[in-house]
């Protein structure tokens, strides 16, 4: 463990990363943000200027207490008609787009060169490897696959499970949930495989509460866990409780809380973090995550304390990812967790209030209840 | 993977300047890919004289409602009872697409023909 000084040594070595002391990570990330907005300083003319207004040079980020005076871009901002602004590559350079719909129908769209994605799928998978060791096992998405949405953020993260277990499948097709045929295929699929379940956690409620109607159950396997992301509000407002969505998963699908993995990111940024067997959420370590006084934005809140997350995330070369998001969060005050690892973890508690209520799996909601609408509108006979 | 065409408008788009007046609005967009295109159109003298526009999506989408909102511009009314042959247009406008952008060549025709049926309906 001498050569931690790029991020593909990190992402190789994520494992014994986890295991330094807080400290020690700490300063391995300050590096690789200091080199990362060094980049964009000297790349990014909109960003240099936003930088320049608030009197932060190069000179003005040397150390780790340094990295709060980091000039932040508002998500929203992605939003604007006019985001290509915010590229340091030039759009020939730009590989992939991807995108996030909230409620307002305005898309989020993040624009990744080469070296992004590279970086990007890299971590994503060294995560997925990490705390889920998956390399076998099947997985049933509760979802619909990136055919038919290709560029949704939440899809195409959690689509890359796919390329880790030996089978897959899909249970929503054309707007409708299949949740017969999702049911069907556990049941093939036992005594076979490993057997998973990833989506958002409204569409495992859905599938939970359609094996409740019917008085079915199902034991899933030992090693067999339940991947979401997406959030718990759902797009009527309602919020699916955590608990009861753990004892749900429990009673009906026989997987233990320990196995009921919730994951957190943006589509803007370019990791996930990801729940241990505590289900406590761990940051990627080379990801920084600052905790904002919602009064201050220029100002950190103790660990423990409730503010707007801002995140560093120093992978990014298409667009400086300094970005202040629009999510209350917490940090746990200890850097130790039980489950073995060390460095930050949050605790997501909800929207900043007036922040659009939205992500990719609240408007696959609305499109899917859309759907049912239309259809249940069709076969209604007039009497 | 994107033409100069392409890269041109997404990094300097025409006819973003909002307009004192307008006649009309038209929109589209494609639910996969959630694109949003408005289009502001001032008619006088028998013709389009202004236009805006504003989009949301991809970069792809974003170039062809500054291509679109260039092209109509100055094109006169009588114009709009001819067949313009628009999917040809779209094609050289555009320039080649790659297989995920293709549906800006639909999106470019859904406008025109959606301006043709506001046109129609104001002047024709």
């Amino acid at each position: 463990m001498n050569k931690l000084t790029n991020l593909q040594d990190l992402i190789f070595n994520l494992e014994e990363v986890y295991n330094l002391p807080a400290e020690k990570q700490n300063e391995i990330k300050t590096q690789l943000i200091i080199e990362n907005f060094k980049y964009h300083y000297e790349n990014n003319e909109f960003y240099r200027n936003s930088c320049n207004e608030k009197k932060i040079n190069l000179n003005s980020i040397k150390t780790f207490n340094d990295l709060i005076k980091i000039p932040l871009i508002p998500v929203k901002r992605f939003k604007d008609v006019n985001s290509h602004l915010l590229l340091t590559k030039k759009l020939h350079e730009i590989e992939y787009e991807m995108r996030s719909t909230g409620t307002s129908g305005i898309p989020s769209v993040s624009r990744r060169d080469s070296k992004t994605v590279d970086n990007a799928l890299l971590s994503l998978y060294a995560m997925y490897r990490e705390f889920f060791k998956l390399s076998s096992g099947a997985s049933l998405f509760l979802m619909p696959s990136t055919e038919d949405i290709p560029e949704m953020g939440m899809i195409k993260v959690l689509g890359m499970i796919s390329g880790l277990t030996d089978a897959s499948w899909y249970a929503v097709k054309g707007n409708k949930f299949k949740a017969q045929e999702a049911y069907d295929l556990l049941e093939k699929w036992s005594h076979k495989h490993t057997r998973h379940i990833v989506g958002p956690p409204f569409l495992v409620y859905k599938f939970i509460q359609f094996l409740q109607k019917n008085n079915l159950k199902i034991k899933l396997d030992k090693g067999s866990y339940i991947i979401n992301l997406g959030g718990w509000k759902r797009f009527t407002g309602e919020q699916i409780s955590r608990k009861e969505y753990n004892d749900l998963c429990e009673e009906y699908l026989g997987i233990p809380t320990s196995n009921v993995r919730d994951t957190y990111g943006l589509v803007e940024c370019n990791s996930l973090a990801m729940e241990c067997t505590n289900n406590q959420k761990h940051i990627s370590p080379w990801v920084h995550y600052s905790v904002r006084d919602i009064n201050d934005l220029s100002q950190e809140v103790k660990p423990g304390e409730r503010g707007v997350l801002a995140i560093l995330d120093p992978i990014s070369t298409s667009y400086p990812t300094f970005i202040l998001t629009e999510d209350l969060v917490y940090l746990n005050d200890t850097d130790v967790c039980n489950c073995g690892r060390n460095g930050q973890v949050v605790n997501y508690i909800s929207r900043v209030r007036g922040a659009e209520i939205g992500c990719c799996a609240i408007n696959l909601e609305k499109q899917m209840d859309t759907a049912e609408a239309s259809e249940s509108a069709k076969n209604c006979v007039i009497v | 993977m994107y033409n100069n065409i392409i890269i041109e408008n997404f990094t300097n788009p025409k006819n973003t300047v909002e307009l004192t007046e307008h006649d009309f609005i038209i929109n589209t967009g494609n639910p996969v890919c959630d694109d949003k295109i408005s289009i502001w159109v001032k008619l006088e003298d028998n013709k389009i004289s202004a236009t805006r526009q504003k989009a949301y999506g991809c970069a792809t989408s974003l170039a062809t409602a500054s291509i679109f909102s260039e092209y109509i511009k100055g094109k006169k009314i009588e114009d709009f009872k001819k067949n313009n042959n628009i999917e040809h247009k779209a094609i050289e406008l555009l320039g080649e697409l790659e297989p995920s952008q293709m549906h800006c060549y639909e999106i470019f025709s859904e406008l025109f023909e959606n301006l043709t049926q506001n046109i129609t309906a104001h002047v024709l």
